[in-house]
């Protein structure tokens, strides 16, 4: 038995706990009830193409959408951007304040229209 | 065979498209099913985010392209088909391993190790705390017990059962729940499976507290 095998079935066992058993369905009939109960609302034309692009590979899946909200320069002295890049390379936590500062502002970045929708609302 | 959610004659035309390999019937796919498996693959993955799940949708849709000269009506239908490949995506997509089944079929045209598991997908037997429509005592206690961790403990454990039986890369989540926990700075693979361990025990606890001893019930902490 592979060493990892136990693990495994405990996190199989915690999923089992965590995710209702109609959401995990093992049989085609089972699969076939979740999606029939899953309505029929049609895919609005935007999301079509833009998936239909993704299924031709003419637009990427899963681009790193881990990368930090855009931060804005003029709030952040020469200095702290330096300091913030220096620690982040590191893998290290930043100091408290310049951590709060960073944290706020990318919030308030993450609450600015994404550039589509400035150019929709335009 | 398993009942279709669509009339007989539109599956039986958009396989016999599939057969002979007309590209529309990739927009077809899309259009029949894919609200249906988004929406079933989010029930599914709470996890993952909206936009995660369409792209697991839009992968699933490629493979099963790539596989469709196989597809037997007869055995399944295209929907339950199509969620099967969406599950088996959502799976390699938390456990860390999408880029690299990726990477193969770009270079090779298909992925061996992720249609060899296509064949014939086994139907689990259903395990003793599972039986029945409602939650049983040991998933309610647990349920119970996983909420009173910490939310960077929640999710590893969560992210660690939904990965399936593929092996989590720790790196890869300790990147992704860096962002979500640490302002961006990744958590270290072995922070993460170290957070992992201690959660299983802070489980172990809770559970014996409440009169199920995980290891005598063949879940062990090893």
């Amino acid at each position: 038995m592979n060493s990892k095998q136990p693990n495994m079935r405990r996190d199989a066992l915690l999923r089992r706990a965590l995710v209702p058993k109609g959401y995990r369905p093992t049989k085609g009939s089972d699969i076939d009830r979740l999606l029939d109960a899953m309505g029929s609302a049609p895919m609005d034309q935007e999301t079509r193409e833009r998936m239909l692009r993704k299924i031709n590979g003419t637009e990427a899946t899963f681009p790193d959408r881990s990368s930090s909200p855009s931060v804005l320069p003029s709030e952040l002295t020469e200095t702290e951007r330096e300091l913030v890049a220096m620690y982040r390379s590191r893998s290290k936590e930043l100091p408290p304040d310049l951590d709060a500062k960073v944290k706020a502002m990318e919030a308030r970045a993450a609450q600015r229209p994404k550039p589509d929708e400035e150019s929709a609302g335009a | 065979m398993a009942k279709s959610t669509q009339p007989d004659n539109l599956e039986e035309e958009l396989t016999l498209k599939l057969w002979e390999g007309d590209e529309s019937a990739k927009g077809e796919l899309l259009v029949q099913w894919g609200t249906k498996l988004v929406g079933a693959i989010r029930k599914s993955f709470p996890t993952l985010s909206a936009e995660d799940a369409e792209d697991v949708v839009c992968e699933a849709i490629q493979r099963f392209w790539v596989w469709r000269e196989k597809f037997d009506p007869s055995k399944s239908s295209l929907g339950s088909r199509l969620y099967w490949f969406a599950e088996k995506v959502a799976r390699e997509f938390r456990a860390g391993h999408l880029k690299r089944h990726q990477a193969r079929i770009r270079e090779k045209g298909v992925d061996a190790e992720f249609f060899a598991g296509v064949a014939a997908p086994a139907e689990e037997p259903e395990p003793p705390d599972d039986r029945g429509v409602s939650p049983s005592p040991v998933q309610r206690a647990l349920q119970d017990c996983f909420k009173a961790l910490n939310d960077l403990q929640r999710d590893i454990l969560q992210a660690y059962g939904d990965a399936g039986s593929y092996e989590l890369d720790a790196a890869s989540l300790g990147v992704e729940l860096g962002h979500k926990h640490k302002g961006g700075v990744p958590i270290p693979a072995g922070t993460i499976r170290t957070n992992k361990s201690r959660a299983w025990d802070a489980l172990e606890l809770c559970m014996k507290r409440k009169n199920f001893d995980l290891a005598a019930l063949g879940y062990s902490n090893e």
